[in-house]
């Protein structure tokens, strides 16, 4: 290749990478390629924890997102949330986070209804809960420390907190979690404090955090934000935005991968070539 | 066939206006980030506002009148306006602080320390693999700390040093490449929910 070809490709002004990366990301949004989703053994690990629920167990599920990350964990919890209804398992929900209940509550009654699903009964969301950890950490204490639920409802007149009082009561607790932070309060408050069982769903930006806790048994199962995500949907067979997105995910992926890989190469070959003529 | 729900115009339009900074800094941006402050804002003053009376004062109203103590903390933060009655607020950050330092403390070396080392420690009496993987990862950790201590005289001048140093930055290049790679991930996830809006749900252009 002359170098007058590789000094422009490394020079090359961003919008033109910019322009490749939109064209490669628009085709499989508007033409599903149908790339095959592979399960992980960590979905798979996630899902039998899950099937081992029988029907009338309580499970929590607390959520933490912004508006930014609702793509990620967001739909991923409407997934969990479709299989355990189709599992009959009742559920207890939170958030940490103001914008969760706006993002979240509609979609949640939308599946509650598609389930024939009844508030206050098979499900109870209590909202947002300000404090983070120290909110977890009450609520974990006492699920009636919090005395309505969204809709302005009393705990007292909700059937499904009878014989319900902490963490320990429940099954199961699941966090779809955006920070580093709110996974390092689930293990602490949750699972060390009382010994319960955990799942997370995470942001791929808390892998890394979430690794060691994973890796110490602290955590017993996790999806992996989109990725994660898209094989739960696989596995329950009900596929879905997340599904669609992998095709997106994965060319776009490959195509940084690919100019970053060719940046550096003919970088390192223009470098050479320049020491060898200065050696001359 | 392009979407006649206003709420999707709305997020399409303001999306495609905060993507105008690619170009340069235009008017559009600054109206979609202006738009998304002052949301954001007005969201959080009523949420909170809603959250107070909930907890708080309807209880109080009710006969529980312990929510008095942490109602009256909380007014003391906002002294803090006031220059002479700043220190008030001395009270309200303290509280706040020490109730969430002792939710902490109280399992963090547990989880972050105990069962951390337990974790890292492993059996040599393993497929070979397992065994390879663990004493990667044990090695990496300890050069890992190595490199920071600080507190030992003259261990940085030791000639084995150079090269535990030089390992652990190793360690750490690869850890943090691996979280810089983790977070452009995530945020092509928030890039393809854009595209999905804007072409699918917006301009209904999809074939599939």
């Amino acid at each position: 290749m002359s170098d007058g070809l590789l000094q422009k490709f490394i020079t090359l002004e961003r919008k033109y990478i910019y322009l490749v990366v939109l064209i490669v990301a628009a085709i499989p949004t508007v033409k599903p390629l149908g790339i095959p989703i592979v399960i992980s053994e960590e979905t798979r690990i996630f899902y039998q924890e899950i099937e081992k629920l029988e029907p009338g167990d309580v499970i929590f599920l607390w959520i933490t997102t912004d508006a930014g990350d609702y793509p990620e964990i967001g739909q991923t919890s409407e997934s969990i949330l479709q299989e355990l209804f189709a599992r009959d398992v009742k559920v207890l929900m939170a958030s940490g986070r103001m914008a969760t209940s706006m993002l979240f509550l509609p979609n949640l009654e939308r599946i509650s209804d598609k389930f024939g699903k009844v508030n206050g009964v098979d499900w109870m969301y209590y909202g947002y809960i300000p404090g983070e950890e120290v909110a977890m950490a009450s609520l974990a204490a006492d699920f009636h420390s919090i005395p309505v639920d969204v809709y302005g409802t009393p705990i007292e007149q909700l059937s499904i907190l009878n014989n319900l009082n902490t963490i320990s009561d429940v099954q199961l607790f699941i966090g779809a979690l955006e920070s580093p932070d709110d996974l390092a309060a689930v293990v602490r408050q949750i699972h060390v404090t009382y010994g319960a069982k955990c799942l997370v769903t995470v942001t791929q930006k808390c892998l890394s955090a979430a690794t060691p806790y994973l890796g110490a048994g602290q955590i017993a199962g996790i999806l992996k934000g989109v990725r994660g995500g898209a094989e739960f949907e696989q596995i329950t067979h009900r596929p879905g935005l997340l599904s669609q997105q992998i095709d997106v995910q994965v060319l776009v992926q490959g195509s940084v991968l690919i100019l970053g890989f060719s940046y550096m190469i003919s970088d390192a070959i223009i470098r050479l070539k320049q020491k060898k003529e200065v050696e001359k | 066939m392009i979407s006649s729900d206003p709420a999707i115009w709305v997020s399409a339009l303001l999306s495609l206006f905060v993507f105008s900074y690619l170009i340069k800094e235009t008017v559009l941006y600054h109206i979609a980030e202006n738009t998304l402050v002052t949301t954001t804002l007005a969201h959080s003053i009523v949420t909170g506002v809603v959250v107070i009376m909930t907890v708080a004062v309807y209880p109080i109203l009710r006969g529980n009148f312990v929510n008095i103590i942490p109602l009256f903390l909380g007014l003391m933060l906002i002294t803090r306006l006031s220059k002479k009655y700043a220190w008030l607020s001395k009270y309200g950050t303290a509280y706040l602080v020490g109730v969430g330092n002792g939710v902490i403390i109280r399992s963090v070396i547990q989880s972050d320390i105990i069962k951390q080392i337990q974790a890292t420690s492993f059996s040599l009496l393993t497929d070979p693999l397992k065994l390879f993987n663990n004493l990667i990862l044990s090695s990496s950790v300890i050069v890992t700390i190595l490199y920071f201590i600080f507190t030992i005289p003259k261990y940085h001048e030791m000639k084995a040093a150079k090269y535990i140093n030089k390992w652990a930055r190793w360690v750490m290049i690869v850890g943090f490449s691996f979280s810089f790679a983790s977070v452009m991930v995530s945020r092509i996830s928030g890039a393809t929910r854009f595209l999905n809006l804007v072409l699918v749900d917006w301009l209904g252009i999809y074939f599939g």
